[in-house]
C-alpha cells in the first residue's frame, strides 16, 4: 500500500467525513491480499503454479478479490482507433520482416552462387553416372506410393450433453452489452438476455443454431465461460472437432474453476476423436489420478482407448 | 474467406481486453496483442478462422504464461495469501461490493483506492484508464457513497 487516510484531498475527506473508522477496518481485513495483477491475472491460469493455486484459493475465500478479479467490465479501456492502426502497422512491419529475404548475409551471396555452380556441376556429373551405372545393371524396380488419408481414429469416445449451468459471472452481470440485441432480464442483465438463444437452441439440441448463435457472441464476451463452453460441445455433436477445441482453448483462457473439470473432460473427447489420441489419453490420464468428480468417467475413457487399440477395427 | 486485416479489426478489442485483464500492464498487453496476431498472420492460410477469437486468445494465454514467469523471478511476491478474517465486514465494504448503483468501474477503483491504498496514478497504470478517468470514477463513486451513509454535505 501506497498511501493512506492521511493522503487523501479535501474532496475524499469530506466525502468520507465520519466514515474513517470503517475504511481503516475494510483496509485492515484486506491487507494480506493478493496485488491487483494476481487477481486479475489468476481466473486465466497463467499464473506458475504455486502462485496460481495460491491466488486461486485466495480467491475462493474472499469477495473483494473477486470483486477485483472481474476487472472493469464494459468500462475496461479499448484500443483508439489510431492504437490499432499503429499496432497494425507494427505487426505488419515483422510479418514483412519474416518473410523478407535476409540482407545482412547479401555479401554471402555472390560466395554462395559460385557454391551453386559448383554444386549443380558436379550434381550433373554424379547423375549422369548413375543412369551409365544403372542403364547397365537394368531399369530399377517401380516405386509406388500411395498417399493415405490421415487415418480415423476407430474407436470414439462417448459423451453426454451436459446441463446448462450459468456460473455467478454470468448470473450477476452487471454490464451492458456494446451493441444490444436482445432486451436485457427483468433484472437488467444484458448478458443473460444475450445468451438466451444459443443456450435455448442447446436446450433443444439444435446445436447448428446453439454453434452460430454462440459463436456470434464469443467476441463480443471473450471473458464468458458458458459462451466458449457451450459452444464446444455444440461443435462435438457437429463432429466439428477442430472447431470444439479452439472453443476448449478459450474455455480454458477464461480460467473458470467451475467449469474447469468439464473442459478438460469434453476437451480430451476432442481431441480423440479428432485424432490426438496420445494427448487426449494423457489429459484422461491426468484427470483419473487427480481423483476429482470426473475421475470415474476418464478411468472408464482409458480402458476403452486401450481395448480399443488392442483391438482394433 | 476474411483476410488478415479484417479479422484483425474483427477481433482486436477482445483481444487487447483479454491480454490486458492477464497482464495488467497497457504496453504488455499490446506486445500479447501484437504477438498473437503475428501467429495468426504467419497461420492464416492453414487456420480455420471459425476457431477466432479462441485461437487468438490461447496464444495471449501462453505468452502470458512466459511473462509471468520471467516477472515471477524478478519480483518477490509472497507465497501465501490470507482470505479477509472475521468479524464481519464494515456496512461500507458491504455497500462496495453489493450496491446496485454502482458499476464495477466504480468498485474496482474504490477498492483499488481505499482498500489497497493507491494513489490515482498508480490505479490508472495498472486499469489501463487515464487519471482523469479514474477521478471522475471516484468521485461519482464517492457521491453515492455519500448519500448511501447519509453522511452531511460541508
Amino acid at each position: 500500500m501506497t498511501t493512506d487516510r492521511h493522503d487523501w484531498d479535501r474532496e475524499e475527506r469530506q466525502a468520507l467525513a465520519g466514515l474513517e473508522g470503517q475504511i481503516d477496518a475494510m483496509r485492515r481485513r484486506h491487507i494480506g491480499d493478493p496485488p491487483f495483477e494476481l487477481l486479475r491475472a489468476a481466473p486465466a491460469d497463467v499464473l506458475p503454479e504455486d502462485l496460481q493455486a495460491s491466488v486461486s484459493e485466495h480467491l475462493s475465500a474472499s469477495a473483494m478479490s473477486r470483486t477485483l478479479a472481474e476487472g472493469l467490465g464494459e468500462d475496461a479501456p479499448t484500443l483508439s482507433t489510431e492504437e490499432q492502426e499503429r499496432l497494425l502497422a507494427r505487426i505488419m512491419k515483422e510479418a514483412r520482416k519474416e518473410s523478407a529475404p535476409v540482407n545482412a548475409w547479401g555479401w554471402l551471396r555472390p560466395v554462395l552462387v559460385g557454391s551453386g555452380v559448383v554444386a549443380m556441376a558436379s550434381l550433373v556429373w554424379i547423375v549422369a553416372r548413375e543412369t551409365e551405372v544403372s542403364e547397365r545393371l537394368g531399369p530399377p524396380e517401380t516405386q509406388v506410393v500411395v498417399a493415405l488419408p490421415p487415418a480415423a481414429p476407430p474407436f470414439l469416445l462417448p459423451f453426454e450433453k451436459p446441463d446448462v449451468r450459468l456460473g455467478m459471472g454470468a448470473l450477476t452481470w452487471r454490464g451492458a452489452a456494446p451493441r444490444e440485441r436482445a432486451p436485457a432480464t427483468d433484472d437488467g442483465n444484458q448478458l443473460l438476455a444475450d445468451l438466451k438463444p444459443g443456450l435455448d437452441a442447446y436446450r433443444r439440441n439444435d446445436y447448428a443454431a446453439a454453434n452460430r448463435e454462440l459463436t456470434a457472441l464469443a467476441s463480443r464476451y471473450p471473458g464468458t465461460i458458458e459462451i466458449h463452453f457451450y459452444q464446444g460441445v455444440s461443435r462435438l455433436f457437429l463432429d466439428d472437432y477442430p472447431g470444439a477445441l479452439a472453443a476448449f482453448d478459450a474455455a480454458d483462457a477464461v480460467g473458470d474453476q467451475m467449469f474447469a473439470a468439464d473442459v478438460s473432460w469434453y476437451r480430451a473427447v476432442a481431441e480423440q476423436r479428432s485424432g490426438s489420441v496420445a494427448q487426449a489419453r494423457a489429459r484422461l490420464e491426468g484427470i483419473c489420478s487427480a481423483r476429482g468428480p470426473d475421475a470415474g468417467r476418464a478411468c472408464t475413457a482409458l480402458d476403452q482407448l486401450a481395448k480399443a487399440s488392442a483391438n482394433p477395427q | 474467406m476474411a483476410t488478415f486485416e479484417e479479422l484483425y479489426r474483427q477481433h482486436v478489442q477482445a483481444v487487447f481486453r483479454f491480454a490486458l485483464s492477464v497482464a495488467g500492464k497497457r504496453e504488455v498487453a499490446e506486445d500479447l496483442t501484437s504477438e498473437a496476431f503475428l501467429a495468426l498472420h504467419r497461420n492464416l492460410a492453414s487456420i480455420d478462422q471459425s476457431q477466432l477469437p479462441g485461437w487468438l486468445l490461447t496464444v495471449v494465454r501462453n505468452r502470458a504464461r512466459d511473462w509471468w514467469r520471467r516477472q515471477i523471478v524478478e519480483r518477490r511476491y509472497a507465497e501465501q495469501f490470507v482470505a479477509a478474517p472475521e468479524p464481519e465486514a464494515p456496512p461500507v465494504e458491504s455497500w462496495l461490493l453489493e450496491s446496485a448503483d454502482l458499476k464495477q468501474v466504480h468498485r474496482v477503483c474504490l477498492a483499488l483506492r481505499y482498500v489497497q491504498g493507491m494513489t490515482r496514478a498508480e490505479i490508472a497504470a495498472r486499469t489501463g484508464l487515464t487519471e482523469m478517468q479514474v477521478k471522475g470514477h471516484l468521485q461519482y463513486a464517492l457521491t453515492l457513497l455519500r448519500k448511501a451513509h447519509g453522511v452531511q454535505e460541508t
